[in-house]
């Protein structure tokens, strides 16, 4: 159970207490702004055009992952993946950050499978795998990619780019970070008892409601950030000058680091993610590679989704092994692509 | 034995899904999808479309509960946040993106390769897309032996400091995907009726092509204002 977990248990209580004085203040400007004529403005009026543009872009892809991420919820068990706890331990990890392709949950519904697939018995670090893989090399989001930057003859180069340097930083995460044992890594829950039953859904009637509550909680839960990220994303290309924009995007490691900011900000969906990070036309590709690729494996929502998960120290740890991987990453792809 | 309500939480839910699918239906049918879409993104429209009716469909027909459940605050405003840029694009008349992003935006793609047409260039009229395809492959120079040589473009009009009071720059923003990731293409117009155009005003401007080094400089020998094209991005393919 992916969002509506997240959401039942109230994890995200900082993000939430924000959401209706931000909400009410937006649509008290545009009334405003509709009033008084102030959308003619040029600032106003740039800022609507992108933020728009990015959210009615973006919004069908994370739709579709919905729709995949409900399906899987529903309708295929645990024990499909749970098989990967047969094989040998050395193999686990690779096997299940590939099984991301054919699993294709979005960041939010990985994390409780992965806590499910470790209390099922998979190695931890198999779990983590799946859990950072899964969010990146997943047919959805590569598509979406594609789509984002095959316009400019780049659809390939990014969708390989991705996936690559994610299975990487998920291989490595997972073998670095999934050495601890079961105990040491997750968080004891006081509702661990109703964690087994979270997946039972029978009935074809019970199966086809479930699979709208999952559907439409998760489009719920995912919309608010990618309307924030849209937002975040049009403000930054709004208000800042294109000389601090060139000066940032000139060295491609400051550049990256930028990007990988904004990525752990915005909070984005991964299936939406390409065409915020293909609005960055200044910074260079491995940057943008950096944002696709660091956003749905940390950012501010997964952290709360991580606390709510693992011990304390998993973000900091997880955010020691990653950074430098994906920096390092997108460096050698953009000599290769350069 | 009470039967089944209605639950606020979901309609609240189904409501934003039926804004956002009402959206792009009104997209379709208002032919906005250019305002929103590039050419090899429109399919998006129809999918989006379909996808969110029958998302829409399925949560208003398990909208009915055993009990009642009120929307909490946090919940209605998450509601109004969802549906905000689609009230933004039904409520308000299509704009472009125009002068003040022209200070803005890139006039280049790092990085990125920009289809060029393919065609012969050493004669016929050019194209801003021509122009810009050049100047990202460096090939600018391939265009001397074409000075003097007669083109049209149709864009709109800013003007920076550099300008002389007979000059402004022809812009239209060329787009991949979306708005989002516009870059812009310009060239230098010269020797236009002074006073007569403001900025952001569309306008076809002929005359005489002078590339120069990174710019191309059109003296132009008829500006006439036109009306906003239909499709007000150029697309990169």
């Amino acid at each position: 159970m992916s969002s509506v977990s997240v959401k039942a248990s109230g994890t995200i209580p900082r993000v939430d207490r924000y959401l209706l004085p931000a909400a009410g203040g937006f649509l008290a400007l545009l009334v405003a702004g509709r009033l008084l004529g102030v959308v003619d403005v040029a600032p106003v009026q740039t800022f609507t055009i992108i933020f728009t543009a990015i959210a009615v872009e973006a919004l069908p892809f994370m739709l579709l992952g919905a729709f995949a991420s409900a399906l899987i919820e529903v309708y295929v068990s645990d024990d499909a993946l749970g098989r990967i706890t047969r094989l040998p331990p050395a193999l686990q990890l690779p096997v299940a950050a590939l099984g991301g392709f054919a699993f294709p949950v979005c960041e939010c519904g990985s994390v409780p499978v992965a806590r499910r697939l470790i209390r099922r018995g998979m190695h931890p670090s198999a779990a983590v795998g799946f859990m950072l893989a899964s969010p990146i090399f997943n047919p959805i989001v590569l598509l979406s990619t594609w789509v984002a930057y095959s316009p400019r003859g780049l659809g390939g180069q990014m969708v390989l780019g991705r996936a690559g340097l994610g299975l990487v930083s998920a291989l490595v995460v997972g073998w670095a970070l999934g050495a601890e044992g079961t105990k040491e890594l997750l968080r004891v829950r006081a509702d661990a008892s109703s964690e087994a039953a979270d997946h039972s859904h029978e009935g074809t009637q019970h199966k086809r409601r479930a699979f709208f509550e999952h559907l439409t909680a998760d489009f719920f839960f995912m919309g608010k950030f990618l309307i924030a990220g849209a937002a975040l994303a049009a403000g930054f290309q709004t208000l800042l000058p294109q000389t601090l924009i060139s000066g940032l995007a000139r060295t491609a490691v400051v550049g990256t680091l930028a990007l990988m900011t904004i990525a752990f900000v915005s909070s984005l969906c991964s299936e939406a993610d390409a065409f915020v990070a293909v609005s960055f036309t200044q910074f260079p590709l491995g940057s943008q590679l950096a944002f696709l690729v660091f956003g749905p494996v940390l950012d501010m929502k997964l952290v709360f989704l991580y606390g709510a998960t693992f011990r304390k120290r998993f973000v900091w740890s997880l955010a020691i092994v990653v950074i430098p991987v994906v920096v390092a990453g997108s460096l050698i792809f953009e000599t290769l692509v350069r | 034995m009470r039967g089944k309500v209605w639950s606020a939480s979901r309609l609240g839910v189904g409501l934003a899904l039926a804004v956002w699918a009402s959206l792009f239906w009104f997209i379709l049918f208002a032919d906005r999808t250019s305002f929103y879409f590039a050419s090899r993104t429109t399919w998006l429209a129809p999918v989006g479309a379909i996808f969110l009716t029958i998302a829409m469909v399925g949560r208003l027909a398990s909208a009915r509960v055993d009990h009642p459940d009120p929307p909490s605050g946090t919940h209605l405003g998450t509601v109004l946040l969802l549906i905000a840029p689609a009230l933004l694009i039904m409520l308000f008349p299509p704009v472009t993106l125009g002068s003040y992003a022209v200070a803005k935006r890139s006039t280049s793609i790092k990085g990125a390769y920009v289809s060029v047409t393919g065609r012969d260039l050493s004669k016929g009229d050019l194209s801003l897309v021509d122009l810009f395809g050049l100047r990202y492959t460096g090939d600018l120079g391939k265009l001397a032996p074409r000075a003097g040589s007669t083109s049209s473009f149709t864009g709109f009009v800013s003007r920076d400091s550099s300008n002389g009071a007979d000059e402004f720059m022809l812009n239209r923003f060329m787009i991949s995907c979306c708005p989002g990731d516009a870059v812009n293409v310009q060239v230098r117009v010269v020797g236009a009726p002074p006073g007569q155009f403001e900025q952001d005003d569309w306008v076809r401007v002929t005359g005489s092509i002078y590339p120069v080094g990174e710019d191309v400089i059109v003296d132009a020998s008829q500006v006439e204002q036109v009306p906003r094209p239909k499709h007000p991005y150029l697309n990169s393919s």
